[in-house]
C-alpha cells in the first residue's frame, strides 16, 4: 500500500505541469489528456529504471515531451489550436479565440481576434515549431533552467538557447502582428 | 563613448538582463541603447506573460484513470528465514562443539608454553628435528626413485641449457593461462543473450 500511495503523490504533484506542457504543445484537450495518461503510466510501469544521479522532473517531462513529439510526428498535425484557449470559458470565449483556418487553397491561417492578452500568447505559442515550443514552454512557463531542459530535450546546451531565443523573436513578431490586425 | 558601448547585446547578455544576472557592461548599454533597451522591454513583457500563463488541471478522475492502468508491484519485503531443520541443528551443535574443544586446546596448549618455555622448547626442538629428518629422507627417496626412471634421460636432455628451461617454464605457463581461461568460461554463467 505504501507504494500506491507514493504512486498517487507522484500524480498529484506532477499533473498540472505535465498537462499543460502536452496541452500546449498538442493543443486538443482530450489529447492531452489521453498522452499526460500515458506519460504517467509509462513513468510509473518504468519507475525500476529511474535513475536518481538525474532530477526526477526532468525524467518525467523528458516523457511527457516525447510523447508530445510523437504524436505531432505521427499525426503530422499542424498544432494551430483548432479548440481555442484553454482559458476560455463558454462558447463565445472559445469561438473569440479559436483559429480560423481559411478556406484557400493553401490554408492560410487567420489571426486570432481576442484581446486577452494570455490567450493571444497562448496562440502565438502554438504556431511556434515543435521545437521552439516545447524549448519556451519549459523555461519560460515551467521555469526550467537551460541545462535541464538540454537533458530533457536531449539537445545541446547551444542549441536550446539559440531556439529560444528564435521562438522569443517569432513570439514578439507574431504579437506584434496580432496587436497591428 | 567607447567601442564596446556601439555593440547592440547579444542574445546571452539579453537572457542575463531578463535573468537578473546582467553584467555591468550590458546593463550600463541599456542605459545607452534606445534599441536594445526596447528589444529587452518587449522580451521583458513577453517573458512576464509566458510565466503567467495558468497551470491547467486535466479531469478531475486523471488520476483514478491512471492509477487504473498501473500495475503497483507489492513493496519487497525480505522473507524471513526458514527455521533450521533439527538436522542442521545438529549439525551446527558438532561444529560449535568441535571448534569449542579444538580453540581450547590451542589456547590451554599456549598458555603451558608460555608458563613453562624450559619444558616446552625440550619436547618441540626434538620433535622439530625428527621431522626435518623424516622429510629429508623422503625428498631422497623420491629423487632417487625418479633419477632411476628410464624417462629421466630424456628429461635432463630437454632441460639440459638455461633456455630450454625457459622454454618449459614458457610452455608451462601457457599451459597454465589457458587452463584458467578455461575453468573460468565453464564456471562464469552465460550472458542473457546468449545464442548457445
Amino acid at each position: 500500500m505504501g507504494r500506491e500511495s507514493a504512486y498517487r503523490e507522484l500524480i498529484r504533484r506532477y499533473q498540472r505541469p505535465i498537462y499543460s506542457l502536452i496541452y500546449r504543445m498538442v493543443r486538443n484537450k482530450e489529447l492531452a489528456e489521453d498522452l499526460a495518461q500515458d506519460t504517467f503510466i509509462k513513468m510509473l510501469n518504468g519507475i525500476g529504471s529511474y535513475r536518481p544521479e538525474y532530477k526526477f522532473s526532468s525524467w518525467i517531462f523528458k516523457i511527457a515531451n516525447n510523447a508530445a513529439i510523437d504524436h505531432l510526428r505521427r499525426r503530422e498535425l499542424d498544432t494551430l489550436s483548432l479548440d481555442g484557449s484553454p482559458h476560455a470559458e463558454g462558447a463565445e470565449a472559445i469561438e473569440a479565440t479559436t483559429l480560423q483556418i481559411g478556406d484557400g487553397q493553401e490554408s492560410q491561417l487567420e489571426e486570432v481576434t481576442s484581446r486577452e492578452l494570455g490567450a493571444q500568447i497562448e496562440a502565438a505559442v502554438g504556431r511556434l515549431r515543435p521545437e521552439y515550443r516545447n524549448c519556451i514552454l519549459l523555461r519560460h512557463v515551467e521555469g526550467r533552467p537551460y541545462e535541464e531542459i538540454a537533458e530533457i530535450l536531449d539537445l545541446p546546451l547551444g542549441t536550446v538557447k539559440t531556439y529560444i531565443h528564435r521562438a522569443r523573436n517569432e513570439l514578439r513578431a507574431l504579437l506584434a502582428d496580432t496587436r497591428e490586425g | 563613448m567607447t567601442a564596446p558601448d556601439l555593440l547592440h547585446l547579444t542574445a546571452d547578455e539579453l537572457d542575463a538582463l531578463l535573468d537578473g544576472t546582467a553584467a555591468e557592461r550590458a546593463t550600463s548599454h541599456l542605459a545607452t541603447c534606445s534599441s536594445c533597451l526596447a528589444m529587452f522591454e518587449l522580451d521583458r513583457r513577453l517573458v512576464t506573460s509566458l510565466a503567467a500563463l495558468p497551470s491547467l488541471s486535466p479531469s478531475a478522475d486523471f488520476e483514478q484513470l491512471v492509477m487504473s492502468r498501473v500495475t503497483v508491484a507489492p513493496a519487497l519485503v525480505p522473507a524471513p528465514a526458514a527455521a533450521p531443520s533439527p538436522r542442521e541443528m545438529a549439525a551446527r551443535r558438532r561444529v560449535a562443539i568441535g571448534a569449542l574443544l579444538t580453540g581450547g586446546s590451542l589456547v590451554a596448549g599456549f598458555a603451558w608454553a608460555f608458563a613453562n618455555p624450559a619444558a616446552a622448547l625440550g619436547a618441540v626442538v626434538p620433535a622439530l628435528r625428527q621431522t626435518g629428518e623424516a622429510l629429508w629422507v623422503s625428498m631422497q627417496t623420491v629423487a632417487s626413485n625418479a633419477t632411476e626412471q628410464p624417462w629421466f634421460g630424456n628429461v635432463t636432455d630437454a632441460l639440459g641449457s638455461p633456455g630450454k628451461v625457459l622454454l618449459a617454464m614458457a610452455a608451462v605457463g601457457a599451459l597454465y593461462v589457458v587452463v584458467l581461461t578455461g575453468f573460468r568460461r565453464l564456471l562464469t554463467d552465460p550472458a542473457a543473450d546468449a545464442r548457445w
